[in-house]
């Protein structure tokens, strides 16, 4: 059993065929649990474990249907444990040998990913959504075609309506209990006495109202899909389909002035696992060669193991290209410079680690330098690498961030360094220039007095040593208890 | 049949030739060469004007003491044209690859370049292996889509140096590493078209005046290797304002007695 703690307490939120038979349900509190099974195992919920199980199930389905919406009312509330999603598969079912061999084939593959499922197949979507739960048929003749059937949809509880628990609990007071109670009441009555919420759901249930699901890929998605009848068993086979399904989406976004700014791969196998890979580019790109080169990097990953029966190529991500000038030789001017430099820089970005960056300096409105240079998006908006109307006074070659701790043996009577240790060498001051004051910005902190600010407060000062290095260190702290730090180093 | 393959080869010889002399002209230690053009009436002058810089292919500056001066002669190399060149209509940027800790004095700071140089804005890239930093610098360079790439990297060997030029050859680039000495003061091999090193000039042999404002910016710049390069050494100041380097003193060969004696065979 699966428990989630909130204001209310331990509640139930996911049970096993043994605790539901024993008359646990989703939503009571651990302790009646407890009183009703005594030998109850449970362990607190994984709200990212079931998120992804949940995403990988939404795009392992996608193999029946492009068009997949999950259930999120469901998911939001989530104290049943249960989830759901819908396909749209009008025009697809006799791919499958039908409508019930489709519904057997999908519980196959569900029971094959090791989860618990029921499905239906009806008109709408909110009559899809009772049928899977209430309808009354075996597991893969749950069918609802609603002019045929109306008799066992007016046998479905009121709940199948998707009501909230108030509602529910008043028709049931009134004795309304299954959807043939309701349909022959006037609909006026209904309205004035139970709110709007009913009728709603009863006409999206016999679809006199739309319903509008948010499926998971857009309107006019640029997906490519491809089904092979013997499955690719080697790689370069593969690569080679890829290679032609990339080619026709750049050229159907080439015939709408589009880029595609984020690519995904999937290969799916025989057995049921997909392999994703995804690319994403700087800017707005169409040329497949570019695209390719992307991918080829990523696709040593891919294992083909007992074959790939699908491939899918979706660009989610795609924006208008630019106008760019035609050559006279009608051919695209695919190596101006701006275009070959982006892609540059999206072969580095690719290849990059986690820990690496690559970016433009740009310059931020601050006092502090570690603040004042900023990192920006090689190919996103420019921002100003200087702000003109900010003179800096003069910075050092190279920042070391953090500051490193420096201890100052000998001081003058102004308060400069002398003599100092840093990184175990003694270092004789033969001049020195300064201080610099460099304040915290008093926006950030406006939360403190100008005591806690002193702290905040650096003097830096430029020091000569005897090797003719140039060190930036600057004092802070409370006074008398100075904390000096080198921060960086200049050339002259 | 053979004077045929004679003309072939005499015609050969005569393009390796006339490529050869092309590139000594550029670099070749004699009176005419890089020395007498980059440090000679010209380098006089406010600014160092290094004419005969190869405007394609590897250099090195050797980071001993002052990293700072360094990666300034670096920036100062990289953007440097020679006086033949014309600038192309969009001028190409600057590509720095720093990998961490392969220089201990802190990182590149942006904000000192001066506002010119930002035009057009540099490309920065921090990365961990030095791996990475190889692989991206032969990519940058090949693609020939920036004018120069400065590389901040630990010690390589001859293959990678040799790769590194190549990608020069291939894109048209100059590459600028920033390489390390060795801590027992060994000059690595490679086979960079030149090599440089510069070094502060100690204060205390030259204190200046006690209650001026500090100078720190004296330093002896070397050319210490190359191909076709006769060393050299001047005292140079350095201008971080405006990243430039102005001759103070020129002492031609003064190094030559301090650059181990292997120098030849390494350059």
């Amino acid at each position: 059993m699966i428990t989630r703690s909130d204001h209310k307490g331990v509640l139930v939120c996911g049970l096993n065929a043994a605790a539901q038979k024993a008359g646990l349900h989703g939503g009571m509190r651990l302790s009646d649990a407890r009183s009703i099974l005594p030998d109850l195992k449970d362990s607190p919920e994984d709200a990212e474990l079931c998120d992804g199980k949940f995403a990988r199930l939404v795009r392992f389905m996608d193999r029946y249907s492009p068009w997949i919406a999950p259930d999120r009312d469901l998911h939001a509330r989530g104290l049943h444990g249960d989830a759901g999603m819908w396909l749209e598969i009008t025009g697809g079912s006799h791919l499958f040998g039908g409508e019930s061999a489709m519904i057997k084939q999908i519980l196959r593959d569900m029971k094959n990913q090791g989860t618990a499922a029921r499905a239906a197949i009806a008109d709408t979507a909110g009559a899809a959504w009772a049928a899977a739960r209430c309808h009354p048929g075996a597991s893969h003749e749950r069918i609802l075609s609603l002019p045929r059937d109306h008799g066992v949809a007016a046998g479905f509880p009121v709940s199948c309506l998707r009501l909230s628990d108030d509602i529910i609990a008043v028709l049931a007071r009134l004795g309304l209990k299954q959807l043939g109670d309701i349909t022959p009441l006037p609909r006026a009555n209904i309205t004035t006495r139970l709110g709007p919420d009913v009728l709603h759901r009863l006409d999206q249930f016999y679809g006199r109202l739309p319903e509008h699901l948010n499926f998971e890929l857009p309107d006019a998605p640029w997906l490519i899909k491809q089904s092979f009848g013997e499955p690719l068993g080697s790689a370069d086979t593969l690569a080679h389909a890829i290679e032609s399904m990339v080619a026709d989406l750049c050229a159907k976004l080439r015939s709408d002035n589009l880029g595609l700014r984020r690519l995904l791969v999937r290969a799916i196998r025989v057995d049921g696992q997909t392999h994703t890979i995804t690319t994403t580019t700087g800017t707005a790109c169409q040329s497949e060669s570019h695209i390719l080169r992307l991918l080829a990097e990523k696709m040593p990953g891919v294992d083909t193991g007992f074959g790939i029966e699908q491939v899918i190529v979706y660009a989610p991500w795609v924006e208008h290209v630019a106008f760019r000038q035609v050559r006279l030789d009608r051919k695209n001017d695919d190596s101006s410079d701006a275009i070959a430099l982006a892609q540059l820089l999206d072969r580095i970005a690719h290849h990059l680690g986690p820990k690496d960056i690559l970016y433009r300096p740009a310059h931020h409105a601050s006092h502090l330098p570690e603040r004042a240079a900023i990192r920006q998006s090689p190919t996103g908006p420019p921002k100003l690498a200087r702000l003109s109307d900010a003179p800096l006074p003069k910075r050092p070659v190279r920042l070391i961030d953090p500051p490193e701790p420096v201890d100052v043996i000998e001081r003058s009577a102004t308060g400069a360094p002398t003599k100092l240790r840093w990184r175990k060498m003694i270092l004789e001051v033969l001049r020195a220039d300064g201080p610099e004051r460099i304040c915290p910005e008093w926006w950030g902190y406006l939360d403190r007095d100008n005591y806690a600010l002193s702290q905040m407060t650096r003097d830096y000062f430029r020091i000569c040593d005897q090797q003719g290095r140039m060190i930036w260190l600057f004092r802070s702290g409370h006074a008398g208890q100075d904390i000096w730090s080198v921060h960086g180093l200049f050339a002259g | 049949m053979s004077e045929e393959r004679i003309h072939q080869a005499r015609a050969a010889l005569a393009r390796a030739e006339q490529h050869w002399k092309v590139q000594v002209s550029c670099l070749s230690g004699g009176a005419d060469g890089v020395i007498a053009r980059a440090f000679g009436d010209t380098f006089l002058g406010d600014h160092i004007s290094i004419g005969g810089l190869a405007p394609i292919g590897l250099h090195e500056v050797l980071c001993g003491h002052d990293d700072c001066a360094a990666s300034l002669l670096a920036w100062y190399l990289a953007t440097v044209s020679g006086p033949d060149a014309a600038s192309p209509e969009v001028p190409k940027g600057i590509f720095w690859i720093r990998q961490r800790r392969a220089l201990d004095q802190g990182g590149f700071y942006a904000l000192s370049l001066p506002m010119a140089a930002m035009k057009p804005e540099p490309l920065m890239m921090a990365v961990d292996q030095q791996a990475t930093a190889l692989w991206t610098c032969e990519e940058v360079a090949k693609s020939g889509q920036v004018h120069a790439v400065i590389l901040e990297t630990t010690d390589y060997d001859l293959t990678t140096a040799r790769r590194l030029q190549l990608a020069c050859e291939s894109g048209g680039a100059r590459i600028i590493v920033l390489r390390p000495l060795a801590r027992d003061g060994r000059i690595p091999t490679s086979s960079a078209w030149t090599r440089w090193q510069i070094t502060p000039v100690n204060a205390l042999s030259s204190p200046g005046p006690s209650t001026g404002r500090p100078t720190g910016n004296d330093h002896y710049l070397s050319l210490i290797g190359g191909r076709g390069v006769r060393p050299g050494s001047w005292k140079v100041k350095t201008d971080a304002t405006t990243f430039s380097l102005s001759v103070a003193d020129p002492l031609e060969n003064r190094l030559s007695a301090d650059i181990p004696k292997d120098r030849h065979a390494h350059a």
